[in-house]
């Protein structure tokens, strides 16, 4: 099966000590797993929500991840790393960079190399300076990784303490998570969707004794 | 003496009368002996100097603007507007939703996933709310996703258009009137009441009429205007949240129906301050002490 499930209970295990919610009660997790602004995802929380439940995602906790420099500055609050970053119509920091857009048609990141990267792409980013875009300086010795964390469960062992600090702080059920990867530290770069669909087997097994699930 | 900031972009700047505008804040703020800067996009990391922040530029949980919002409540600032506020009031599901649930008087209103904007559905909804029909994208402003249908064929053209821009169609009774009335709300308080009266045979309160005209502004005191007027557009605010709000209603048989809450609402010099000239010392007011600026005053 491969549609997305609606919305189901986490075990009480799981659920940070952070989270403000009523635990008499059940927290639901919607597994869409893309919470996209005003897409099927987010108005699933949205409907939750309105029928009095306590579900995560909010709509405010998607909106918080969807939005690189808001999910910077609530990971900062939350003491998880995250790189140096500035917001730029045209003054690009030094390279390189990650450079993400803050507009209401595209997220997607890009890796800028060097100056002549920025310089190619300085117009295009910011639509000849009528947006801004986010800038992540990258530190000298880094490499990026992706990493799926599944209501804060990860397959990746070296990545689980991470996972879990991140679903404490953003509250996604399903979640994508591109990092950089610094010596001494993990730094958040950006959350991504992660739809249903896209859930290996050996993702869809760590929802085991998450939620109620057939396996 | 508080240091205040709007948050502005250059298409505001460009319109004339919204640049006034600006620039009676900062006076109001002035007279007051506070300290205002205007702080534009890629100025961002000097928002922790400021004691409050007022935003004054489109807003859309997307754009730069709410990242402002975001930014400054996170340094535990008051801002206008809250980001609560742009959220749910720039996603109408959400907006009808928080004024259906507190008993505020909209029209019927009905919410579609893609799969249920059929011909069969739209047959259904004409024989229940009537014809036309109102069909609105969630995220529509300045009318340019709202947009009235008289038949299947239309209602399934259009409400497809429109779910391009999102996994939800509005869809609504029709409520014909010639003018919508707007009233700026600030934390339960009335700053301006506004009328907008359409151009001929317009619908629309931003549609041009036929001779290319558009509809016309005016402003009442508050004390002048209908009291069951202002007691439907508190509610409505309040339904929302505490921030600033341009309620806008019709007046339909002698009663009130809120058409929708605007978070960030135009204030223009000439136009919204014309029976309202205190609209931007009462804000200014608003930034630096909050809602116990209202104390005293009537
Ligand atoms: N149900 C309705 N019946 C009649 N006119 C409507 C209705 N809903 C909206 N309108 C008119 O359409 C215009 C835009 O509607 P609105 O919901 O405010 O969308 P937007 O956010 O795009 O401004 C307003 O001038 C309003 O008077
Ligand atoms: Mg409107």
């Amino acid at each position: 099966m491969s549609r997305a499930p609606g919305l189901l209970p986490l075990e009480p295990a799981l659920i940070p000590t952070s989270w403000d919610f009523d635990l008499e009660r059940p927290v639901l997790a919607n597994l869409h797993g893309d919470y996209g602004y005003l897409g099927e995802g987010y108005y699933r929380s949205l409907d939750a929500e309105f029928a009095g439940h306590q579900v995560v995602p909010s709509v405010r906790d998607a909106l918080d991840a969807l939005v690189v420099p808001i999910a910077l500055l609530r990971a900062a609050a939350h003491d998880v790393g995250v790189p140096e970053s500035e917001i730029v119509t045209d003054r690009f920091p030094p390279a390189p960079l990650l450079a993400y857009p803050v507009n209401p048609f595209s997220t997607h990141g890009e890796h800028l190399e060097d100056a002549a990267a920025i310089e190619s792409r300085r117009k295009g980013l910011t639509y000849t300076g009528k947006y801004a875009v986010h800038c992540q300086l990258l530190p000298p010795d880094h490499r990026i990784d992706v990493v799926k964390v599944v209501v804060g469960r990860c397959t990746v062992p070296e990545y689980e303490a991470f996972a879990r600090s991140l679903f404490a702080c953003f509250r996604l059920p399903l979640m994508k998570v591109r990092v950089i990867v610094t010596t001494p530290a993990y730094l958040l770069s950006a959350i991504e969707p992660l739809p249903f669909r896209q859930l290996a087997p050996v993702d869809r097994a760590l929802l085991e004794g998450a939620v109620p699930w057939p396996g | 003496m508080a240091r205040l900031a709007i948050f502005t972009e250059r298409y505001t700047i460009r319109s004339s009368i919204e640049l006034t505008a600006l620039s009676n804040f900062r006076m109001a703020a002035f007279e007051l002996d506070h300290e205002l800067d205007f702080i534009f996009k890629n100025e961002l990391k000097y928002l922790k100097n400021y004691d409050a922040v007022l935003i004054r530029a489109l807003t859309d949980p997307l754009n730069t603007s709410y990242v402002v919002a975001r930014a400054v409540e996170m340094l535990g600032r008051r801002v206008l507007d809250t980001s609560d506020s742009i959220r749910i009031c720039c996603d109408k599901v959400n907006m009808y939703g928080r004024l259906d649930a507190a008993g505020v008087p909209i029209p019927v209103t009905r919410y579609l996933a893609p799969a249920e904007v059929t011909p069969a559905a739209a047959t259904l909804l004409f024989e229940t709310l009537g014809s036309p029909l109102v069909l609105k994208a969630p995220n529509s402003s300045f009318s340019a996703y709202v947009d009235k249908v008289t038949t299947t064929e239309a209602f399934v053209r259009v409400g497809r258009r429109f779910l391009r821009r999102a996994d939800r169609l509005v869809v609504q009774q029709y409520l014909p009137s010639e003018f919508d009335w707007r009233v700026i709300t600030l934390h339960g308080r009335v700053l301006a009441v506004v009328q907008y009266r359409f151009a001929r045979d317009a619908w629309k309160a931003m549609q041009r009429g036929d001779a290319g005209e558009s509809a016309v502004t005016t402003c009442m005191s508050r004390h002048e205007a209908p009291a069951r007027l202002l007691e439907v557009a508190i509610k409505a605010g309040a339904a929302i949240g505490d921030s600033l709000y341009g309620v806008d209603l019709k007046e339909i048989d002698g009663d009130f129906v809120v058409i929708e809450v605007n978070d960030n609402p135009t204030i223009a010099a000439t136009e919204e301050d014309q029976a309202n000239p205190e609209i931007y010392t009462d804000i200014v007011r608003y930034l630096v002490d909050g809602p116990a600026s209202f104390a005293g005053r009537d």
